[in-house]
């Protein structure tokens, strides 16, 4: 307040010495007083409201330097009775100053401190706060506003009273999660009292004496991303190559940055087949599947490879070790022949049928492959009936199942079946189906009224009731 | 197929008739035994005063019998579909068990615990002759026993139905009913003086 009243005090002196020699605003213009009127027209004189206009725009306009420099020429030092003496502006970091992550909270402060005996005697104090980023040759202001210390700010003595002092916080800065470089971050203060403009750094009262500084320098650090949960998701030990092959990681920033997480596919030689990335977000789980990345075709088929990771926050790089798999099983094209069903007449759905295809591998040499069956009926839909790995050699090889495929809730319903297997066949298929005969039967009990079931449903039920009658009779009859 | 609402109604009313019946005969009996003595005693004495022993044998058969009773009831009317929405063929995994018929049976005998057990006390009531207790021991419970086999094999057929088994079954279990409140039938004649 003391300050703003003390610039405007100064202004309105200024602008009444303007007055005094540029005379009254009703002056005509031109200043040898009228005698050249129609020559080309004199300067326009600018009146106190028009100045006062300039003066307060430039104040607004926080870039315009001109502000500054009118205030710094219209200052008038107080009536004092002795002299200025200029206070002292230190650097304050208490804290450590050295392996300060990123995200870490950090609290800058500067200190002044001023030996002047009375207040009457103090300049208001504009503080810019300037930082140095790693790698940076010159400091940069980053004070959206000055800190403005007032004749009157000042809130503390020392214990001899000669001497007070205040403190500031510096909201610009909380951590340093913005900084895309790690090393030696410095900070000093500009200065200036409207008479005087001077530095933290180049003041040579400051002396380097923790927690005051004269530049305050802080060793950032960066903590690498890393990879968690690293695994290869296979549906069978040796997949083959269209079969889900899933790289799965779990990716870990401790200070939040976007992480580029890379995959990288060798073969056992350590020779790159291929790589793909992701752009992925702290704490995600990242997740490369083989299919959609097309990392592996028919020519795989029987090779194995290995993979690595390369996680980078944009500051750091780091490669993961190297990780087996997947290993890909040898894919062959089959011929396959229409399936068969022979089952009893009766067709109940508590019996066995009897499944089979026939189907013979196009390359040389034997093939495992896994075949799977599977019936449906409106009630269970395309159930796994039974499921193995079966030798298919290149004269054929009838691969068959003797199951029980259905459960009660079938009773009565049309079924269809289907042989599957992982392997292609010659219409570039991997399932064959076959349609049952008729219905299955609408019969729920599997035994008849002459069955050792039956009888012992009925002597059970005999039992019972006599055991618990006697148990009655004794306990409550008597 | 003759099952359906109207036979088990038969069963039932006859059932309440007999209920009726022997409040009937108990409170009749107090009346004239009220009238002809000055004392003034409670129904619930008189009771007591009332009772016979049957003997562990008959009453062991009757209690047996009225628990399969009950049974083989739940097992023609609530086995298949016909007398109600609710039957035993919908739980249809125990249903198709082998063995889902004793699960049945004794869920039947849980529910029906406190009337099978209740209702062979009613026998100490009456006067039953030797030989209506031998017909009763020995045909009620066999033809409660045929009922119930003949329910089975229903339940084995099931979807498909046979008519005359389920009339055979109904038939026997009416019979061993008419059997097991035969001692409270042969009193109508002394109510009825």
């Amino acid at each position: 307040m003391n300050r703003k009243l003390v610039c405007i005090l100064v202004i309105f002196a200024f602008l009444l010495s303007l007055q005094i020699v540029v005379g009254p605003p009703t002056t005509s213009a031109g200043s040898s007083g009228g005698s050249g009127g129609g020559g080309g027209g004199g300067s326009k004189q600018m009146t106190i409201d028009d100045f006062i206009k300039v003066v307060t725009k430039a104040k607004d306009d926080k870039n315009n330097k001109k502000y500054e420099q009118i205030r710094d020429l219209l200052y008038k030092e107080p009536t004092s009775k002795g002299d200025n003496i200029r206070p002292v502006v230190y650097m304050y970091f208490d804290g450590n100053r050295t392996n300060i992550t990123r995200t870490q909270p950090l609290k800058i402060m500067s200190y002044i401190k001023d030996t002047n005996p009375q207040d009457s005697m103090r300049r208001v104090i504009w503080l810019y706060l300037q930082e140095k980023k790693p790698g940076e040759r010159s400091y940069e202001e980053i004070s959206d506003y000055p800190q403005i210390i007032g004749q009157s700010d000042y809130k503390w003595h020392n214990d001899q009273g000669n001497y007070n002092f205040t403190t500031v916080d510096w909201p610009e800065i909380t951590d340093l999660r913005d900084l895309k470089t790690v090393g030696e971050i410095r900070f000093m203060v500009n200065a200036s009292d409207g008479r005087d403009k001077w530095t933290t750094m180049n003041d040579e009262r400051v002396k380097d004496e923790a927690p005051f500084f004269g530049e305050l320098v802080l060793n950032v650090v960066n903590t690498p991303p890393t990879l968690d949960n690293i695994s290869l998701i296979t549906q069978n030990a040796m997949p083959r190559f269209r079969e889900p092959i899933e790289y799965f990681a779990h990716v870990v920033d401790n200070e939040s940055d976007p992480v580029t997480v890379t995959l990288h596919i060798q073969d056992l030689n350590y020779t790159e087949k291929i790589n793909a990335t992701q752009d992925v977000k702290s704490g995600v789980d990242v997740v490369f599947m083989a299919g959609d990345y097309g990392f592996f075709s028919k020519d795989d088929s029987g090779k194995n490879f290995t993979y690595y990771y390369t996680v980078s926050d944009g500051i750091n790089t780091t490669n993961t070790s190297h990780f087996m798999g997947p290993n890909l099983r040898k894919s062959v094209t089959l011929n396959v022949d229409d399936p068969k069903l022979s089952a009893e007449k009766s067709q109940y759905w508590w019996q066995d049928y009897n499944f089979s295809i026939r189907m013979s591998n196009q390359e040389a040499g034997t093939a495992k492959v896994r075949v799977s069956l599977e019936t449906y009926t409106p009630a269970h839909q395309w159930k796994t009936a039974a499921s193995d790995d079966w030798d298919i050699s290149g004269d054929g090889t009838t691969v068959w199942y003797n199951v029980k495929p259905f459960l009660v809730e079938d009773a009565n319903q049309s079924f269809k079946y289907r042989f599957v297997y992982d392997e292609i066949d010659q219409h570039s298929l991997n399932s064959r189906e076959g349609i049952g005969e008729g219905k299955i039967n609408e019969k729920l009990v599997q035994y008849s009224l002459f069955s050792i079931p039956a009888l012992l449903n009925w002597l059970a039920l005999l039992c019972i009731a006599m055991v618990g009658a006697i148990l009655i009779e004794r306990r409550f009859y008597r | 197929m003759t099952m359906g609402l109207f036979p088990l109604v038969v069963i039932l009313v006859i059932m309440a008739g007999v209920l009726v019946f022997h409040y009937l005969y108990v409170d009749k009996i107090y009346k004239k035994v009220k009238s002809t003595s000055n004392s003034g005693f409670k129904k619930e004495e008189l009771l007591t005063y009332l009772e016979l022993p049957q003997g562990s044998n008959f009453n062991t058969f009757m209690i047996a019998s009225w628990m399969l009773f009950f049974v083989a009831l739940a097992f023609l009317f609530f086995q298949t579909p016909g007398t109600s929405p609710w039957y035993y063929f919908q739980v249809i995994q125990i249903a198709s068990s082998e063995f889902g018929l004793i699960a049945f049976g004794l869920a039947v005998m849980v529910i029906t615990a406190l009337a099978a057990f209740n209702i062979p006390k009613v026998y100490r009531y009456y006067i039953v002759s030797r030989s209506i207790k031998a017909l009763m021991v020995n045909f009620s419970l066999l033809l409660i026993m045929i009922s119930i086999a003949l329910s089975i094999y229903i339940g084995t057929i099931y979807p498909q139905v046979d008519d005359l088994s389920w009339s055979l079954g109904y038939v026997t279990l009416l019979a061993s009913l008419i059997l097991l409140i035969m001692p409270i039938v042969c009193s109508l004649k002394e109510v009825a003086r």
